[in-house]
């Protein structure tokens, strides 16, 4: 009676917890995949532009130097974003049919300034000017960007204090806390 | 059940998964964007500040001022250095004139009133314009152009010519510009004693005594920051002392805090002793100027006033009037202000011909009083025309009333109806930008641009024309009001009339019209346009001698001069009664800027809200405590405030600010604590102002306890030689001795007083030093703060709470002996030896190599103990996460970091300025040259009491200053050895 009874139990148990575990399973592989399409998507080879602008094509096999676009790199803290307008320098004679371009006409004609998405930024307390690392130093851009000539998206560059620290301290620059960055 | 058989790690494994996606998802960044210009303009480089030049128009005096623009938004403002006005300098309203333009309360687009319920719908520009143009076409059908009016604040230049055009198409010639602070007493006795009904420019720098009755000229009188500078140079310490100051009136003003002596009179004694010194000069015959004839003729006019009789009225002494008398005759150039409107004094218009006679009887005086430079308020009307105008109204003369900036409903008394009268106006059309007391009797609101969004030009005084220019875009759906005017005027009469396209265009033609360089050449019209542009305006040289000097006329002295003495009041106890416009709000214009409702009041120290000041002494006998609400009854109406008690005030009197109770001027003003020109009895003095002081007015307590909210712990310094002080004498018999200063450098370092190791230095030693000799204690640099570094308004009941966030203070102490005020501008000191830094847990205050001591905000944990061990009291903690209410967060300073809740903050000598000139320097490949640049409170300060610069030049101002005999750290006897070192203030006695 007992035997039967714990086969019965032993049988009826052992589908349960397989069941279980086919379950977790299921729900682990929609959130590994979820995150890999839409998340790790973003890290691997970085987050979707407004307009599918490659930096590869630009500034890698077309060979336009980096200050042609963020012109305010040796005047102010930010490098700065080209004019909506300014892609149009070019872009009026070369591919203007191409449907990216059309995009970025659509966003001109309509005066809506392209929602850029922001790759590098620092926290709200860093205080960071691009005068000093790149006219007085002379660092190349890539140097904390990446080598964004071989990027069509640009990954993310996560700038912890350690990232700015390091190659403060080996170069032998300011590493006062208020003189240097934060405010 | 299933999920429950799951084991612990499964668990783990499975939340692990789930929470880290939701981290990164929450944490994710790509909400940022970063949002392109679509063309670029010239001008512009995002991430740096452009600078226009403007003129402010916070008040009448017209300063010149800077702007700076980052990122296409107005940010900060500051004076103009080549303004002949402020050279540089700005006071606190000037400074919080930002704020107008985020104001949260403005109007955001054109609005109707719904007649039946009172209540304001948006309309469109056009509606608005179509009822405008229906009202006038109406009443040019009628013939009735004159019952058009036009209301202004105090305007010149292309603004009163569009004004005048539009009037004249209409066929009116009703421009009124009221100034509440209008000096009508001062204006009739200039005319009546010097020949010219004006208010010159008084050169107080280039005299060599000064009396003041009752005018308030560090405060508000006139042009606050002109004065201020020149008070400065003025009192700068000479070789036998510093130049004379007299103050004599009913309350310790600001202004009076700056006097050798104040001499406290009742409200109707100024002008008794004003006579009575006059006596007593015309007595001893010191009169150069006057010939005998005049002076016995005057001397018949005062005869009355004999030293006895000022005496009993006023109780001031013989000697003290003897003292004056020879001060007086000592001096080669006695100027002498008077009030002249009538807050303060009920005898205005005596006491100002006094002061014009005074001012008449030494040759010398012609040399300080300039008439060539009048000061355009003198075209402000008297309040006797708004009388006229109220009047007017009242018997259905004025159809049609369009106001621009003035508020009479909050200035004119009760009794004279104005709310009444403007109801039978048939369209009230209100331009101001902000909702107040005379906006909502307005049918149609057109709401025009701030100044800092227009353009414009202000002639302050004659010779100066400073020049406006929009520092940044018009924020909300509102109009130049020259725009609207030409296309009224268009729509009426043609295009013949009002050819111009825009404001602007009349601007400019009006400047090229005025254009002195007489070449013809177009490019230098161009040019002379640009160079105002650029300068902020047209003005001579500075210093050139009076161009018209006033005769002291022998034959017009003796006109219309019978001053009679004020009735002697019959019972002694009666409680008189004045107001005072502040440095914070002046005539209750600025009462809606945050910045200012948080500064504490420069006397009382008092935030947010109004107050009645009461002597202690009469608070006793009335059985009034400080914070009773009391009730204060005249003839004509009653208001309430709490008590304030004051000794800085004359006995059996009550004093109250203007500027306060407003009932509708958006959230930061509205207080239902009253105007105190609801008091008036509507009386008109012999100058055809507001009679306004009262001699008669009961009080009762109504058994409500509302403390005044101050900032000051204590009015005494309790002995402990904070803020010091030393007598002339001493001040010439120590010249050459060594101060008592450890300096915050190397040098300062001893090993038997010193616990912890000295800092070095590398090239700078950044440090200011505070001439308490100077600081006049106006709050200019409070505000400056408070705008530079995105300082937190807290509001009332925070600050009630000592959770006001002030970097920099200016601490008020009185003398426990006598009336007289010692202030003490108090922020970080910098210490070399600092107390905070040896006591964090987590070293968030740091020791920079440049001396300064940082508050790292992001590894700051909250602890307090920073706080705690400092003994300036000068670090803030955040309570809260203070909020900006939209739109006033644009004001914010993208240069310096924002704090949050649970973080310590405190002065920082303005780091990023330092940052932005050492910048600056290293790309011009030189070092930071002295006074190159300034903190925000040093820059402002009008009295250039604080100077910043680097200590461990020895060449530098500050390293000089800091070795003067006068310097001392404040504590410095806890071996803190400040960065911050002051010099003591410099007293002197004459009486």
């Amino acid at each position: 009676m007992t035997g039967h009874a714990e086969t019965s139990v032993t049988t009826s148990d052992k589908p349960a917890v397989w069941r279980g575990r086919v379950w977790l399973m299921v729900v682990a592989v929609i959130f590994a995949a979820m995150f890999f399409l839409y998340y790790y998507e973003d890290i691997r080879i970085g987050p979707p532009q407004p307009v599918s602008f490659s930096h590869r094509v630009h500034a890698g096999v077309k060979e336009i130097n980096c200050r042609f676009c963020h012109s305010n790199v040796e005047r102010s803290a930010h490098a700065g974003l080209p004019e909506v307008e300014k892609c149009f320098f070019c872009h009026k004679y070369i591919i203007p049919k191409y449907p990216e371009m059309q995009k970025e006409e659509r966003f001109f004609n309509t005066n809506t300034p392209v929602p850029w998405v922001r790759i590098f930024w620092v926290p709200d307390f860093v205080f960071f000017n691009h005068i000093p690392h790149i006219k007085w130093a002379g660092f190349d851009c890539s140097r904390c960007h990446g080598d964004v000539k071989t990027m069509d998206r640009l990954e993310y560059t996560k700038f912890q204090m350690n990232f700015c620290i390091t190659c403060h301290r080996e170069n032998r620059a300011q590493v006062d806390c208020w003189l240097a960055c934060h405010r | 059940m299933d999920i429950l058989t799951l084991s612990r790690r499964q668990f783990l494994k499975a939340a692990g998964v789930t929470g880290f996606t939701a981290l990164l998802n929450g944490c994710s960044d790509t909400t940022r964007t970063l949002i392109p210009y679509l063309a670029a303009p010239e001008d512009i480089i995002p991430g740096k500040a452009t600078w226009y030049a403007t003129t402010c128009r916070e008040c009448p005096a017209g300063c010149g001022m800077l702007a700076k623009n980052r990122d296409g938004r107005v940010v900060k403002v500051e004076g103009n250095p080549l303004h002949p006005v402020n050279t540089g300098r700005l006071c606190a309203r000037g400074q919080a004139s930002v704020q107008g333009v985020y104001n949260p309360d403005r109007y955001r687009r054109p609005f109707t009133r719904i007649p039946k319920s009172h209540k304001l719908v948006p309309t469109t520009w056009s509606e608005a314009e179509k009822t405008v143009l229906a009202a006038l076409a109406s009443i040019l059908q009628h013939g009735r152009g004159q019952a058009v009016t036009f209301l202004t604040d105090l305007t010149t230049g292309s603004e009163r010519a569009v004004i005048g055009r539009f009037l004249e198409a209409v066929g009116s010639d009703g421009h009124i510009m009221y100034e509440p602070l209008a000096y009508e007493s001062l204006m009739r006795a200039n005319k009546e004693i010097f020949g010219i009904e004006a208010i010159p420019d008084y050169r107080i720098d280039e005299a060599d005594f000064l009396i003041s009755f009752g005018a308030d000229f560090l405060e508000t009188w006139v042009s606050n920051v002109q004065f201020a500078r020149r008070f400065a140079r003025f009192r700068e310490p000479g070789k036998n002392g510093k130049n004379p100051f007299l103050y004599i009136g009913p309350r310790l003003s600001v202004t009076a805090a700056n006097a050798d002596h104040w001499i406290a009179v009742p409200p109707d004694g100024v002008s008794v002793v004003a006579l009575g010194l006059l006596h007593l000069l015309l007595d001893k015959n010191h009169a150069p100027a006057l010939d005998g004839k005049d002076r016995d003729r005057l001397m018949h006019a005062v005869r009355e006033f004999t030293p006895q009789f000022v005496e009993g009225r006023t109780g001031v002494k013989r000697e003290a009037l003897d003292t004056m008398a020879a001060a007086f005759m000592k001096a080669r150039k006695p100027l002498v202000l008077a009030e002249g409107m009538g807050y303060q004094d009920p005898g205005a218009l005596d006491t100002a011909k006094v002061a014009a006679l005074l001012s008449s009887l030494v040759p010398g005086t012609s040399e300080v009083i300039d008439f060539s430079r009048v000061s355009s308020l003198s075209r402000a009307v008297r309040a006797e025309e708004m009388k006229r105008l109220v009047d007017r109204m009242h018997s259905g003369e004025v159809d049609l009333l369009f106001i621009l900036r003035a508020n009479p409903a909050f200035h004119l008394p009760l009794r004279w109806g104005f709310a009444d009268a403007v109801k039978r106006v048939r369209l009230v059309v209100s331009f101001s930008s902000f909702e107040d007391e005379t906006g909502q009797m307005a049918h149609l609101i057109l709401p025009t641009h701030t100044f800092l969004e227009s353009w414009g030009d202000f002639e302050p005084h004659a010779g100066v024309l400073g020049l406006l220019q929009p520092v940044t875009g018009p924020m909300f759906d509102t109009l130049p009001l020259g725009d609207m005017l030409l296309s009224f005027g268009r729509s009426l009469k043609g295009i013949g009339m009002f050819p111009e396209r825009d404001f602007y265009e009349v601007l400019r033609r009006s400047w090229e019209a005025s254009d002195k360089t007489n070449l013809p050449s177009p490019n230098t019209v161009q040019s002379t346009w640009q160079e105002a542009l650029r300068r902020g305006g047209l003005w001579g040289p500075p210093d050139e001698p009076p161009a018209v000097r006033y005769r002291p006329s022998t034959s017009r002295a003796k006109q219309s001069f019978e001053p009679q003495p004020p009735a002697a009041s019959s019972a002694p106890r009666d409680l008189s009664f004045f107001s005072y416009p502040t440095v914070q709000f002046l005539d209750g214009r600025s009462s809606n800027r945050p910045f200012l409702q948080e500064l504490p009041d420069p006397i009382t120290a008092i935030t947010w809200g109004g107050w009645v000041e009461i002597n202690p002494e009469t608070a006793g006998r009335l059985a009034i405590k400080e914070g009773d609400l009391l009730r204060i009854r005249s003839e004509s109406g009653s208001i309430q405030a709490p008590a304030h008690l004051y000794f800085g005030i004359a006995r059996d009197t009550l004093a109250m600010p203007v500027g306060h109770g407003h009932s509708a001027f958006g959230r930061y003003a509205t207080s239902e604590f009253g105007n105190p020109v609801y008091l008036a009895t509507g009386g008109l003095d012999g100058a055809g102002g507001i009679k306004r002081t009262l001699s008669r007015v009961t009080v009762t307590r109504t058994g409500i306890s509302s403390l005044p909210v101050r900032t000051d712990g204590s009015p005494y310094q309790h002995g402990r030689e904070i803020a010091r002080a030393v007598t002339f004498r001493q001040h010439v018999t120590m010249t050459g001795d060594a101060p008592e200063v450890v300096p915050p450098l190397a040098g300062g370092f001893s090993k038997e007083r010193d616990f912890y190791p000295s800092h070095t230095h590398d090239v700078y030693r950044w440090s200011m030093v505070v001439d308490l000799d100077r600081c006049i204690g106006c709050g200019a640099c409070v505000v400056a703060c408070y705008a530079e570094n995105n300082i937190a308004v807290v509001g009332k009941k925070d600050v009630l709470k000592g959770r006001e966030m002030a970097w920099l203070h200016v601490q008020r102490y009185f003398e426990e002996t006598e009336p007289r005020v010692r202030f003490l501008p108090m922020m970080c000191q910098h210490c070399d030896e600092a107390p905070c830094e040896s006591v964090c847990p987590v070293f968030a205050p740091h020791h920079s190599r440049e001396g300064i001591n940082n508050q790292v905000y992001n590894r700051c944990i909250g602890t307090r103990y920073c706080s705690q061990n400092c003994p300036y009291k000068v670090r803030r903690f955040n309570w809260l996460t203070w909020t900006h209410d939209p739109p006033l967060q644009w004001q914010l300073n993208p240069d310096v970091t924002v704090r949050t809740k649970g973080v310590m903050e405190k002065c920082s000598f303005c780091i990023q300025r330092i940052v932005e000139a050492k910048m600056k320097a290293r790309s011009e490949n030189r070092l930071v040259r002295d006074g190159e640049f300034a903190p925000a409170c040093a820059q402002t300060c009008p009295a250039d009491a604080l100077t910043f610069g680097n200590l461990k030049d020895p060449h530098s101002r500050v390293a000089q200053l800091a070795g003067q005999a006068r310097a001392y750290q404040v504590l410095g006897d806890l071996n803190t050895k400040p960065g911050v070192i002051y010099l003591k203030r410099i007293t002197q006695r004459i009486i």
